[in-house]
């Protein structure tokens, strides 16, 4: 409860500072103000692909160690990223109309994958809701789990397979290749979303094992047929 | 004559004997808030006939699944067939419906399990004759009557011959002579040390067939 | 008896049981024919364009229509079918096997009909090596045919399945479409293939590896 609070906390003043530094930090040379949407559209795209990336280590975890907690972690995960996923797609729209001309573009690898990749992870819910075991829940979830998290590196990598017009990677290994004022405003945003993925993993995990607490303490009496009053019928 | 202590091979018969083929020890399964077995203990010995009974919903098909290793349990412990390297290859199930592929015939549904387990085609005639099958062998599935689908049910379980066999409900609807066939079967299988779990709610046939009786 | 004899019984069987039910032939087929035959009425493109797109409404057409192969109904077994399965087979990987191997034949079936009806329709333009273009669509068949076997032990017995099976399974082909028309671009601008072959060949190594390693994982219910 106190580790949700602390991190509940620290993500708010680290989302406001971001913000802040977004607005104050100088237009791009290229791009103008709409450069302030990038901060907030990579560093969404980002969490959506931590997110993801912890759906997979918790489904294997899951499947070697068979603790609850980590298939509630997967799904927790799971759920965040579908958010977050769903907010990059959006943000990167409206990034997109101004800059490219049109808020959807159909030779944009990155984009048109990410989109099947948001759907792949709807199926993966989707498949949660539909199995009422927990145990056969959790195998079946991991098993998905693994194997959408391979839409990931497809993702990733078909912007180089595939003719596109997303922009390449923003800071490259030979150096940074940003104003130091920008590179701070993406840095920080960076670590606020982080901050933010982590406080709204913990609420979601800790609200998903409360209610189970509360479904076996409805469980504890047993739910039979009565015995009917034939006279009444 | 074997001299127990001395040879190996009499110790192990004689321990397999001894060890009950199923035990369930405070086996508790729920479905969500839904509580379907509670503290359930249960063992079933080499020939025995174990008879399940309990009013709707007490969970008897669940239970029965739970003994097939095909239901997972909330809590508990489950040991079944402990001798046998897979145990699930000696279990045969027959439930409230028939395990049939509908675009087979009689036949060919069950050549399919033959063909699975290695067993030969002259064992499947030899079952459809003995089970009296053989005029309606070659129907398509979902042409035959719900007594012919359940005597190839009970076709598959002769022709595999498993160490526990699992009947649930299997007299319902049923016609003298395959009343016939499930009781020889409960007899070979008890008589080759196999264990039945027979799952009725009808008392009469449970004390006649049952050496004890689980209420749920 | 051997995993690999298992699931060839298995196969001979599921094809046995699509003869008889006709789903693919007298379902599937005509309804992807019937795509190809709406979209140029729909679209109402001029001959020159739908040249163009041809190739590429042929392989939307084989992995949405693909997927109702993969996951035919007549395939989908009981409950009870599923307890005799699990009780009857020494390693589940037999069935996944099993089915893999019968959907890529019809697969590849279904890819041999809706061909020539795209030619028919579309008159696209085929690149000088289009024959390369055969491995590229058994590649994609065995790709589907596995993932669509996956997806369709995943949704076993589950409420909705007829509805999830095809997101699910539609989704993750994802990477063998882009495989698929890589390989058609490539062949178009006369480029090499190996990547998109290799791109093929990486779905069905990671989906039977999955597929094998989570049987018996998935036949728990």
């Amino acid at each position: 409860m106190k580790t949700q609070r602390i991190f509940a906390w620290l993500a708010t003043v680290a989302l406001g500072y971001g913000l802040y530094l977004a607005i104050t930090s100088p237009p791009d040379a290229v791009q103008g103000e709409f450069v302030r949407i990038f901060y907030v559209h990579v560093s969404t795209a980002w969490v959506a692909f931590a997110a993801f990336g912890v759906t997979l280590t918790g489904s294997l975890a899951w499947l070697a160690l068979k603790r609850p907690i980590l298939d509630r972690t997967a799904a927790a995960s799971a759920e965040i990223g579908v958010f977050f996923t769903g907010l990059a797609i959006m943000t990167g729209m409206i990034w997109g109309k101004p800059v490219w001309g049109t808020a959807w573009n159909w030779g944009d690898a990155r984009l048109v994958s990410t989109a099947v990749m948001f759907f792949v992870y709807v199926g993966y819910l989707a498949l949660r809701r539909t199995i009422s075991d927990k145990r056969v829940r959790a195998n079946r979830s991991a098993v998905l789990g693994s194997m959408a998290f391979l839409m990931v590196p497809a993702v990733y990598f078909s912007v180089n397979i595939w003719r596109t017009l997303h922009q390449g990677p923003t800071i490259r290994s030979d150096g940074a290749s940003m104003d130091p004022a920008m590179l701070a405003a993406f840095l920080t945003n960076l670590a606020a979303f982080s901050l933010v993925f982590v406080a709204l993993l913990i609420t979601r995990v800790r609200l998903e094992l409360l209610a189970e607490s509360v479904a076996t303490d409805e469980a504890s009496e047993r739910h039979g047929l009565a015995t009917p009053d034939l006279e009444m019928l | 004559m074997a001299v127990l202590g001395c040879d190996r091979g009499a110790t192990e018969g004689i321990l397999r004997l001894v060890q009950a083929l199923v035990q369930l020890d405070n086996v508790t399964l729920a479905f969500g808030a839904n509580q379907v077995l509670n503290d359930v203990t249960l063992s079933i010995s080499p020939g025995e006939c174990v008879g399940i009974q309990g009013p709707n919903g007490s969970g008897k098909t669940t239970l029965i699944r739970v003994i097939g290793t095909l239901q997972q349990i909330s809590s508990g412990s489950v040991i079944v067939l402990p001798l046998e390297p897979k145990p699930r290859l000696e279990i045969g199930l027959v439930g409230h419906r028939a395990a049939l592929n509908d675009f087979l015939t009689l036949r060919e549904n069950l050549e399919f399990v033959a063909g699975l387990r290695a067993i030969p085609s002259s064992e499947v005639e030899r079952t459809l004759s003995a089970t009296g099958l053989d005029p309606v062998a070659n129907r398509r599935a979902d042409r035959a009557s719900q007594g012919m689908r359940r005597r190839t049910d009970l076709a598959r379980i002769a022709l595999t011959s498993p160490k526990l066999l699992l009947l649930d409900e299997p007299y319902t609807g049923l016609d003298e002579t395959a009343t016939g066939i499930v009781d020889q079967l409960i007899k070979n299988t008890r008589e080759r040390g196999g264990g039945v779990a027979l799952v009725s709610h009808d008392p009469a046939v449970l004390t006649r067939v049952a050496d004890r009786v689980v209420s749920l | 008896m051997s995993l690999w004899k298992q699931a060839w019984l298995i196969a001979r069987t599921d094809l046995r049981v699509e003869g008889r039910s006709g789903e693919i032939l007298w379902i599937v087929l005509p309804y992807g024919a019937l795509a190809l035959f709406l979209i140029p009425i729909a679209t109402a493109l001029p001959l020159r364009v739908l040249s163009d797109i041809g190739i590429g409404m042929y392989w939307v057409v084989v992995l949405l229509f693909g997927m109702f192969v993969t996951l035919r109904q007549s395939s989908q077994a009981s409950p009870q079918e599923r307890d005799l399965m699990r009780l009857t087979l020494g390693d589940p990987a037999a069935l996944f096997l099993g089915k893999s191997v019968a959907s890529t034949t019809l697969l590849g079936v279904f890819q041999l009909v809706m061909g020539p009806i795209s030619v028919a329709f579309f008159n696209p333009a085929l690149p000088p090596q289009w024959w390369l273009l055969i491995p590229v669509s058994a590649l994609l068949a065995l790709a589907m045919a596995m993932t669509g076997t996956l997806v369709g032990l995943l949704v076993a017995g589950t409420r909705s399945s007829t509805a999830l099976a095809p997101l699910l399974a539609a989704g993750l082909a994802f990477p063998s479409l882009v495989g698929a028309s890589i390989a058609t671009s490539n062949l178009a601008d006369e480029k090499s293939i190996v990547t998109p072959i290799a791109l093929l060949l990486l779905v069905v190594a990671v989906t039977s590896a999955i597929g094998i390693a989570s049987s018996t994982l998935l036949e728990d219910q």
